[in-house]
């Protein structure tokens, strides 16, 4: 069990770091994405096992995505970058990108679809996973924001 | 926070401060930072030279009023957004340098030379983004359940699919046409297994062969404008980043129908 | 041969083509120095004789041997 949440961990670090690289963050920031990610995710994993908390997606997101504020809030001043540097690149490894394009995949279907029971079909897989998608997203960003709002003057004074 | 004197040297004009201002506000905006981490930098460089600044931040322009505390003399600007990467290295330094202002009293033309040198030495190796992104989709796969051979395929298909989006970007092609080529061909090199029948977990090499072209960046700003009630800019970069899933899901299903694939 | 593995192959040779084009272009920027690949050269590049003129104006009809 543990050993599975390391390697969960040490995936979601790698991931977190590939990703990062595309926005450019300055480079003492990647050790910092690549932990908090690390954290962030193990914690989701956790939440979401059968054998642990066995909690939905969307709850198991906001706690994980809390910690992940939490920790970026006080480890932006060490990195000396702005919360959301090392906060965006470590969300990305918890976006959930197969529900996005899954749910434009069940809107084609719906279009091309004309049978009724096709086209419920593929409206449930349209309208679940882009509401999955769409909710995941917005608590991820919540949960992100709230240590922010609580730690307002060490979050934007991580420059200074 | 202290404020610069008026007898310091390099106290700009109204109008050379709206200037920067404007300018500094098109290139933040534009390297991908949130509007509120905007407001908050413009009106601390503002405050520091003893000036009143409100700003109007749209979509693809910002708005920049600045006036003297006596309310005499007051010069608007409008200023494009940047059409540049986004870069979090811009970001930071740019933050860096409003509490600069704010604080160390940096003359106003130390501060423009060194707004200057942030915008023009933001490179990085391509090379270097190509192994990092390969290795991340690679990673992501086996965050999915993907087993050896599956993580094998995704980093081949993401390697050929970034190379072609960095090819494509770099001749200026549009990032929509770009991204359903790059999806395409993605899906098509992620679909080896199925083709050829090898490993396990086939179905998530194909599922996660694209997952380096969702725009999570936009997405999670678009979210964090509207937490700050920036409606206007959170549903523009909510658009954007639709419109380029959109694009990623034309190039994906176009791949799954030419290789016979179902999944969905 | 079948749709699927017809797409996959022209996917590939696609992306080997790309490779290949953009390799020999590098390395024709780093050790040509700008010289193009093909060029129509002059006539005294290929073939010279010691004394042959090398300006362009070879046929100056004007002047007398």
């Amino acid at each position: 069990m543990w050993i599975q949440i390391l390697q969960d961990g040490l995936f979601a670090a790698i991931a977190a770091i590939g990703f990062a690289a595309i926005s450019r963050p300055p480079k003492r920031a990647y050790l910092y994405c690549a932990i908090i990610a690390a954290v962030g995710h193990a914690s989701r994993y956790m939440l979401m096992s059968q054998e642990l908390a066995g909690m939905h997606i969307i709850p198991a997101t906001i706690c994980a995505s809390f910690i992940i504020g939490m920790l970026d809030v006080f480890l932006s001043p060490v990195v000396h970058a702005p919360a959301e540097t090392c906060l965006f690149p470590a969300l990305l490894p918890m976006i959930p990108g197969i529900y996005a394009y899954k749910a434009f995949g069940g809107l084609a279907m719906c279009i091309l679809c004309d049978q009724p029971s096709a086209f419920q079909n593929s409206l449930f897989l349209f309208a679940h996973n882009a509401l999955t998608c769409g909710t995941v997203l917005l608590v991820m960003v919540i949960g992100a924001t709230i240590p922010i709002f609580i730690f307002k003057k060490v979050s934007f004074q991580a420059t200074r | 926070m202290t404020r610069l004197s008026d007898h310091s040297k390099g106290r700009p004009t109204t109008n050379e401060l709206c200037k920067f201002l404007s300018e500094y506000s098109a290139w933040l905006i534009g390297c991908g930072a949130t509007c509120i981490r905007l407001e908050k930098n413009v009106r601390r460089i503002a405050a520091a030279y003893g000036m009143e600044v409100e700003l109007t931040i749209m979509p693809r322009h910002v708005h920049i009023s600045v006036w003297e505390m006596s309310h005499t003399n007051a010069v608007t600007t409008i200023a494009s957004v940047a059409n540049t990467p986004i870069s979090f290295n811009i970001n930071t330094q740019l933050s860096e340098l409003s509490w600069e202002i704010a604080d160390k009293k940096i003359d106003f033309s130390d501060a423009t030379d060194r707004f200057e040198r942030i915008i023009t030495d933001d490179h990085q190796s391509r090379w270097q983004v190509l192994g990092l992104v390969t290795l991340a989709n690679a990673s992501f796969c086996r965050l999915f359940g993907g087993d050896a051979i599956a993580m094998s395929i995704v980093a081949i298909a993401t390697l050929a699919g970034y190379y072609l989006k960095q090819i494509m970007l770099s001749r200026n092609i549009d990032i929509r046409v770009t991204v359903i080529a790059c999806s395409f061909v993605s899906a098509i090199l992620g679909a080896t297994d199925i083709l050829f029948a090898i490993g396990t977990t086939p179905a998530i090499a194909l599922g996660t062969s694209v997952l380096y072209l969702v725009p999570g960046i936009p997405f999670l700003n678009s979210f964090s404008d509207m937490l700050y009630r920036h409606y206007i800019c959170a549903f523009s970069r909510f658009t954007d980043a639709i419109v380029l899933t959109c694009c990623l899901s034309i190039g994906l299903c176009l791949g799954m129908i030419l290789m016979n694939v179902g999944m969905f | 041969m079948n749709t699927p593995f017809l797409t996959w192959l022209c996917i590939v040779a696609f992306m080997l083509l790309i490779i290949v084009i953009n390799i020999c272009a590098s390395i024709q920027r780093k050790h040509m120095k700008h010289k193009p690949l093909f060029q129509i050269g002059k006539e005294f590049e290929e073939f010279f004789i010691p004394g042959d003129r090398t300006k362009e104006e070879d046929f100056d009809d004007d002047e007398t041997i």
